[in-house]
């Protein structure tokens, strides 16, 4: 049996018996194809669809709902646009009536793409965010949600449904797995502008999600403390021209974004590491020997850490040691 | 200030101090079963740290009046302690640790004043040198708008010698302490900052001027005062703005008559800086460098702390050379650093401190050996000879050795 055809069965099954559902041949033209109430797919790629529309015809009819003067979409978004593409000016398509209950036709849509295949996080959110349009309560709407295969969870459903809210371009790095659900509700806080100029930025230095943390806190903390927004931070010099590189070492390019940042971040932090690298370079302690500083210098204790596998090997560290309590670098280190 | 609603625990409902509290403070008042109700009702809402500043609520302290003051191991501390009157403040200050310490905050005052007494003449009776304040989990005086709190502890101060009763205070509500017998066993004292972070960071505060008359107008009813520089906030410019700062104190006050001041730059717990940025959008202060501590709060870069240290310090000796100067919750090396000697070489801050609360306030220096309190150090003579013993008062000296140049002196003229 055609796998379409038999879907087509199932969701026709979908529609409650109360109302009836017609083919009907109308115009194309008569869809109105910008009410996306009920779209729930992110794909708008119908590259696939056309091939198999052009050899074949339209297997599965669209679900569409009057609404006069023309349609609205049901189900279906991808298939009329396909058609359109293809110069058909007619279609035959599933017709509900006016008078058929939205919520109802909120689970038919829903049911059509959440039958067929796994939804993404976009999908799963509008979805939900549907039935919260139109459904009359919130039992309803649960139940709705746990025959659809939605989820329900307390915790998870009311941060799933902020998703499809978030700018466009946060939706879009969900769903090329640049960010994930936390990050991305995390830049939703941010103008879309700026959102999508960070998920660019992370897209770009393919960072994972503990890095993006840092480079998202360091420019947040950088523009509040400057007075400048994000975007015009990420928009200077010399950061632009580390973006801008052509081919560039993606780990290099990290590191490098990194370390400007926090130089600017924490100027005098990161100039009192970087002497005391300077320093440590000098006591020449070599791979067998590590100098620990107490951590961010706030204490005052030192950690010295020897590595070595016998008795002659202690012998040369000790004859180490003391060369480095004669040398002036230690000194200064101790000084700070 | 604006309370809108009074919360009365059922247990003190007829204490006379409630009473006295509700007839002033003319607002709805209900009546409580428990802290729960109130603290489940402040919660509840969107923002529950400035409902907690919009409600007082009346109850009974079931702990101890008098306690420890939280210090850490990690940092010297000064080994002062409370007197629990109250909690949290209607004053709104960024940093304040109350937002996150308590759960959630509440304006709350104790109205068991008797248990409160008791256990004061406890303390009393040690005959042991005592820093005691109020400031530290509220400010001291608000709560004169209500009661006489401040009367009453400094007439029991006034009646012993051996404890010294600091109230801390960013109000200028001073009115009650005018006319009082207070001798000089109640130190009056200001957390000072620049115009600057008054503005932004201490919502509902006096400003440093009004402050500064408020201190003048204490001077001159014989209160000894004290200065805490707590906390000290760096941002462009901050240096010439606490100088000026210290400018005017010295212009308008006089050092002699400064028992103590303290400094100690901004450090919070983590969370606190979450709040900061949800109350206090337009706020700078949590973008510094902050590392975190040994006691596990945020404190700016240990070299930024030293070298504002190094200024202001510079600054008060310039206009006040004997005027005791430390430095709160900071260890060691910024006391070597900045103040050109450690705690210990003056036998212990808290016994340099007890020393010039014993010189300024008169106290009976009787149960402190004399051999105890002969120190120099850092070119400072912190021979502690102040106060009273045997019921004669000694000569006092806490004060720069003549021809000692102080550490952080040289120090300034080297950079």
């Amino acid at each position: 049996m055609d796998s379409n055809l038999s879907d087509d069965r199932k969701a026709s099954e979908e529609i409650p018996p109360d109302h009836t559902v017609r083919y009907r041949t109308i115009s194309t033209v008569d869809i109105d194809t910008e009410d996306l109430t009920f779209r729930i797919t992110t794909s708008s790629d119908i590259e696939d669809l056309l091939g198999s529309i052009q050899k074949i015809g339209l297997i599965q009819p669209p679900l569409l709902i009057a609404n006069s003067p023309g349609y609205t979409i049901v189900c279906g978004f991808r298939r009329i646009a396909a058609c359109r593409k293809l110069g058909w000016t007619r279609i035959t398509a599933r017709i509900l009536e006016k008078s058929v209950d939205r919520f109802k036709t909120a689970q038919l849509s829903i049911a059509d793409n959440a039958l067929q295949r796994s939804l993404n996080l976009v999908e799963t959110s509008r979805a939900l965010e549907l039935l919260d349009d139109f459904g009359p309560d919130p039992q309803q709407r649960r139940e709705a949600a746990e025959a659809l295969g939605l989820p329900i969870s307390r915790s998870v459903a009311p941060t799933i449904k902020k998703i499809c809210r978030l700018p466009l371009s946060v939706q879009e790095g969900i769903l090329r797995e640049t960010i994930d659900l936390s990050m991305a509700l995390e830049l939703g806080g941010l103008n879309p502008a700026t959102a999508g100029d960070l998920v660019r930025l992370f897209d770009h230095l393919k960072v994972g999600l503990n890095k993006q943390r840092e480079l998202l806190l360091l420019v947040t903390e950088i523009a509040k403390r400057e007075d400048i927004s994000i975007q015009q931070l990420i928009g200077e010099q010399p950061l632009l021209d580390m973006l801008q590189k052509a081919d560039p070492d993606r780990a290099i390019q990290r590191q490098q974004i990194r370390s400007l940042l926090r130089q600017r971040r924490y100027p005098a932090i990161t100039e009192a590491e970087a002497n005391y690298e300077k320093q440590v370079r000098q006591l020449k302690l070599g791979n067998q020997i590590q100098l620990v500083p107490p951590k961010d210098f706030e204490g005052t204790t030192y950690t010295l850490m020897l590595h070595f596998k016998n008795r002659q090997g202690l012998i040369h560290l000790n004859a180490k040691i003391n060369e480095i309590l004669e040398n002036p670098a230690l000194g200064r280190i101790l000084k700070r | 200030m604006r309370i809108s609603k009074l919360f009365i625990d059922r247990q003190v409902v007829d204490l006379p101090l409630t009473q006295s509290i509700q007839a002033r403070l003319d607002v709805p008042a209900m009546i409580v079963q428990s802290a729960r109700q109130v603290h489940e009702m402040v919660a509840s809402t969107p923002d529950p740290v400035q409902s907690g500043k919009e409600i007082l609520y009346l109850s009974r302290n079931q702990g101890a009046f008098f306690k420890r003051c939280p210090g850490t191991r990690h940092y010297t501390c000064c080994d002062y302690r409370i007197l629990h009157i109250g909690t949290f403040c209607y004053m709104d200050c960024a940093y304040c640790i109350l937002q996150t310490y308590f759960h959630p905050p509440v304006l709350e005052y104790f109205v068991n004043h008797e248990d409160l007494i008791a256990e004061l003449d406890t303390v009393f009776a040690q005959k042991s040198i005592f820093r005691i304040g109020t400031g530290e989990f509220t400010d001291s005086l608000i709560w004169t708008l209500w009661t006489d709190v401040a009367k009453l502890l400094v007439d029991r101060f006034a009646a012993q010698e051996h404890a010294v009763l600091e109230l801390k205070t960013k109000t200028t509500a001073i009115e009650q302490l005018q006319n009082l017998n207070h001798n000089r066993k109640t130190v009056a004292a200001w957390s000072l900052n620049t115009p600057k972070i008054i503005h932004s960071e201490e919502r509902g505060t006096a400003t440093i001027s009004a402050r500064i008359d408020a201190a003048a107008r204490c001077e001159k009813w014989g209160y000894p005062l004290a200065f805490h520089f707590d906390p000290l906030i760096i941002y462009d410019g901050c240096e010439r703005a606490y100088i000026r700062v210290i400018e005017t104190l010295f212009s308008r006050l006089s050092a002699e008559n400064m028992v103590w001041i303290s400094l100690g730059t901004l450090r919070f717990p983590p969370p606190v800086k979450a709040v900061i940025q949800k109350r206090f959008p337009d706020s700078k202060i949590g973008y510094a460098e902050f590392v975190s501590g040994s006691d596990g709060k945020l404190r700016y870069f240990k070299p930024l702390r030293i070298h504002l240290y190094r200024k202001i310090i510079a600054c008060i000796r310039e206009h006040a050379p004997d005027v005791i100067v430390y430095l709160c919750m900071e260890d060691d090396e910024v006391w070597q650093k900045t103040l050109g000697f450690t705690p210990a070489d003056v036998g212990g801050l808290s016994h340099m401190l007890d020393m010039s609360a014993a010189k300024h306030c008169h106290l009976n220096l009787d149960a402190i050996p004399e051999s105890a309190t002969t120190r120099t150090a850092g070119g400072l003579d912190f021979t502690a000879t102040g106060g009273k013993r045997q019921g004669r008062e000694v000569p006092q000296s806490l004060r720069v050795k003549p021809g000692a140049q102080h550490p952080v002196g040289k120090t300034q003229s080297k950079s």
